[in-house]
C-alpha cells in the first residue's frame, strides 16, 4: 500500500463524494488545497527521483482529452483503439518504464470525475457504430495498483459490461484483485498482467508484488472466469536472457490454463528519446541505461540487431508454451485477437 | 550544504549557538555565519530582503552540488498554539497570489500548514493558516538554484487569535526558536543527511577532471567523455582511472575510442 506524503485537492472537487471517501482513508495526512493540479504537478524545479520516495496524491478533475487514440501498433485491438488515463504515475518503480521520464513530478494525479470519462467513452463507442473497439486503461499508470483508493475497476467494469461491443484492457502488475473478485467476469474485459524473469524483476521492478503473489492472483481470476492476458514487455537484453525468458514462459504456462488466455504479447524496450534522456539524468548509476541504444524516429531502443535477435529467440521459446493464434508482437505488427 | 535564512538576528542567535556557527570572514552586506555544513544568513524583514539574501548566498558560491534551503523564523497562525512549530506545505504570496508547494518527501514528523506571506503585519487570522513576511520571496528565489524538495520553510508560532501580534519582542523571538530546537535540530540533521546522500548520486565523476587535465578535449568530445564515464561508472566495478593507463594515449580521440571499445565488450547481467 503506498504511503502518500500529502493529499493535494483541487478546491472545486473537495466536497465530491469520491474525494470525501479518499479524505477519510487518508485521515492524518497533510491536506493541501490547490486551484488546479498543474500548480503542484507541473513546475519545472522538481526532482522526480526524490519525490518517488514519498509521492503525494493529487485529487483533480480532468476537463478534456478523456479518451485518446492509441499510438500506432499499440496493443491487440482492432482499428478502433483508444486509451484513457484516470491516474498519472504509478506506485511501482520499474526502472525501464517510460513513466520514469515522462513527468517532472512523481506525485500521483487521480482524476476523480469518472462520470465524465464514462460519458466520453460511451460517445466514442457509439461513434464506432457496429465496429468493435478497444480501450486501454493502463497507459499512464497501473490500472489496479491504487484500486483501494480509486475504486476505478469497481466503477468502470460495469460501464464496459453495458457496452459488450467494446473491450477494456486493465494492465497491471498488482495483486490487488478484490474489486474484480467482487464482480462477475465479462468476456470484453481483459486483465493484462505483466511479467519479467525473476532476475530482471529483482533488479528493475521495485515495489512490485512478488511473482508468487501475482501468479496466484491470475490463477484466482482465471478460476472466476476472467480473461487473462500476458504481457512480456519490455524484453530486457542481458546475459542468458533467452534462458531466463523461456523459464518464465514455462513457469507461467504451468501455473495458468493456457487454453483460456486471451492474448500474449512481447514488446521491445523503446521510448521517446526525451523521456530516455530524463531517465538517464534521474538514474545515472543504473546499468540498464548504460547499455548501447540507438535512436530512430525519435525513439530510443536497442540496436535493431539485438532487438531482432531477442524477438526471434523469445518468440521461438514462447511458441513452445502458447498457441500461435493468441500471440502478438507489440509495437511491430498487430493481429486482432478478438 | 544547508543554507539557513532567518529574518532577525534574535531568531538566528539560538541557531548560531547551537550549531557553533562562526561569523564568515570578509565584508558582507548581511550577517553570515557558517560551519562545515551550514551557512546562515540574516536577511532582514520582508520577502524582498529574503529573496535578496538567498541571491547573495547563491552568488557567494559553494562547493558544487546540491544545497538544501531552509527558512526559519517566527510566524502567526490561525489555529496552532504559541510555540508550536510547523513546516509549510503551501506558501502563498498574498500580493501576487502565487503559490509554491514544497513537497514533503522527507519523513519529518512536524505539523504542516499553509503559510501566507504578507507585506504588512496582519492581525486577522484564518484557521489552519500561518502568516509570515519572508517565505514566498525565499522560496521563489531559492527555486532558481534548487528543486522544490530542497526548499523548505519551518516556522514557530509567535502569535495567534488568542495572543495577537503585538510589538516585536526580540527576547521572546529568541526564546520561541530556542524552545523548538528539539524539532529544528532533527529537521536540520535530516536535510543535511539527505543532501549528502543525494550528492553521492548526483555529483559528477572526478575522473572527468583528471582526464581533461591530461588531454585537450573539444566541447563535443567532452560531452562524449562525460557520457562514456557515466556508462563506465554504471557498468564497471573498477573505477576507470584504475583500469586505463592515463598516459598511454596519443590524444583525446584515441582515449575515447579505447573506452568505447572496452564498454562495448560489457554484457549486462542480473
Amino acid at each position: 500500500m503506498p504511503s502518500f506524503s500529502a493529499l493535494y485537492i483541487e478546491s472545486p472537487c473537495r466536497d465530491l463524494p469520491r474525494v470525501q471517501k479518499i479524505r477519510q482513508q487518508c485521515a492524518g495526512l497533510p491536506e493541501v488545497a490547490c486551484a488546479r493540479y498543474g500548480e503542484v504537478f507541473n513546475p519545472v524545479a522538481q526532482n522526480f527521483r526524490l519525490q518517488k520516495k514519498r509521492p503525494g496524491l493529487i485529487l483533480a478533475q480532468k476537463h478534456q482529452g478523456f479518451v485518446l487514440p492509441t499510438p500506432p501498433d499499440f496493443g491487440f485491438g482492432n482499428v478502433h483503439s483508444y486509451y484513457f488515463s484516470h491516474l498519472l504515475n504509478c506506485p511501482y518503480d520499474c526502472r525501464y518504464c517510460f513513466l520514469q521520464g515522462m513527468y517532472r513530478s512523481a506525485h500521483y494525479v487521480l482524476f476523480i470525475n469518472y462520470e465524465d470519462f464514462e460519458h466520453e467513452i460511451g460517445k466514442t463507442i457509439r461513434a464506432c457504430g457496429d465496429a468493435p473497439s478497444t480501450f486501454y486503461a493502463g497507459y499512464d499508470s497501473d490500472s489496479l495498483a491504487l484500486e483501494s483508493y480509486s475504486g476505478f475497476a469497481e466503477y468502470f467494469i460495469p460501464v464496459f459490461q453495458r457496452h459488450p461491443q467494446a473491450c477494456l484492457e486493465l494492465r497491471t502488475k498488482s495483486a490487488q484483485i478484490q474489486s474484480l473478485l467482487k464482480q462477475e467476469a465479462s468476456d470484453n474485459i481483459v486483465i493484462a498482467m505483466s511479467f519479467s524473469p525473476d532476475n530482471v524483476g529483482h533488479a528493475l521492478e521495485h515495489r512490485v508484488p512478488s511473482f508468487a503473489k501475482r501468479i496466484a492472483a491470475a490463477q484466482k481470476l482465471q478460476a472466476r472466469g476472467w480473461r487473462i492476458a500476458l504481457r512480456f514487455e519490455p524484453l530486457i537484453y542481458h546475459v542468458d536472457y533467452a534462458k531466463h525468458y523461456e523459464a518464465l514462459f514455462k513457469k507461467i504456462s504451468d501455473a495458468l490454463d493456457v487454453a483460456r488466455l486471451h492474448s500474449v504479447s512481447l514488446g521491445a524496450f523503446r521510448m521517446p528519446q526525451s523521456y530516455f534522456k530524463n531517465i538517464v539524468k534521474r538514474y545515472p548509476e543504473e546499468a540498464l541505461f548504460a547499455d548501447e541504444y540507438t535512436v530512430e524516429n525519435g525513439l530510443t531502443a536497442y540496436p535493431k540487431k539485438i532487438e531482432d535477435e531477442m524477438f526471434s529467440n523469445c518468440e521461438a521459446a514462447l511458441r513452445r508454451y502458447i498457441p500461435e493464434a493468441i500471440y502478438y508482437r507489440c509495437g511491430k505488427e498487430r493481429e486482432a485477437c478478438l | 550544504m544547508l543554507h539557513l535564512l532567518v529574518a532577525f538576528m534574535h531568531e538566528a542567535r539560538p541557531l548560531i549557538d547551537h550549531y557553533r556557527l562562526a561569523k564568515a570572514a570578509g565584508a558582507h552586506p548581511y550577517p553570515i555565519y557558517a560551519n562545515d555544513q551550514i551557512k546562515l544568513i540574516v536577511s532582514g524583514i520582508g520577502k524582498t530582503a529574503a529573496a535578496a539574501g538567498v541571491g547573495y548566498l547563491q552568488a557567494l558560491g559553494h562547493p558544487s552540488g546540491t544545497i538544501a534551503w531552509l527558512n526559519l523564523g517566527i510566524a502567526g497562525h490561525g489555529t496552532l498554539g504559541i510555540g508550536q512549530g510547523f513546516l509549510a506545505h503551501r506558501v502563498e504570496d498574498q500580493a501576487t497570489g502565487r503559490c509554491a508547494y514544497p513537497p514533503l518527501v522527507f519523513p519529518f514528523s512536524a505539523k504542516t500548514s499553509d503559510l501566507l506571506t504578507v507585506d504588512q503585519p496582519l492581525n486577522r487570522y484564518e484557521a489552519n493558516c500561518g502568516y509570515d513576511m519572508e517565505a514566498s520571496g525565499f522560496v521563489q528565489s531559492a527555486l532558481r538554484g534548487a528543486t522544490a524538495e530542497w526548499v523548505q520553510c519551518y516556522k514557530v508560532v509567535s502569535d495567534n487569535p488568542s495572543a495577537p501580534l503585538g510589538k516585536f519582542d526580540k527576547a521572546r523571538a529568541m526564546t520561541l526558536i530556542e524552545n523548538r530546537l528539539d524539532e529544528i535540530d532533527p529537521l536540520v540533521s535530516m536535510l543535511i543527511e539527505e543532501v549528502l546522500q543525494w550528492r553521492a548520486v548526483d555529483d559528477s565523476d572526478s575522473a572527468l577532471d583528471e582526464i581533461t587535465k591530461r588531454y585537450h578535449f573539444s566541447e563535443t568530445r567532452r560531452v562524449q567523455l562525460r557520457r562514456l564515464l557515466r556508462r563506465w561508472k554504471a557498468l564497471e566495478a573498477t573505477p576507470i582511472l584504475s583500469s586505463i593507463d592515463l598516459d598511454s594515449y596519443p590524444n583525446a580521440a584515441s582515449l575515447l575510442d579505447d573506452v568505447r571499445q572496452r564498454l562495448s565488450l560489457h554484457r549486462l547481467a542480473f
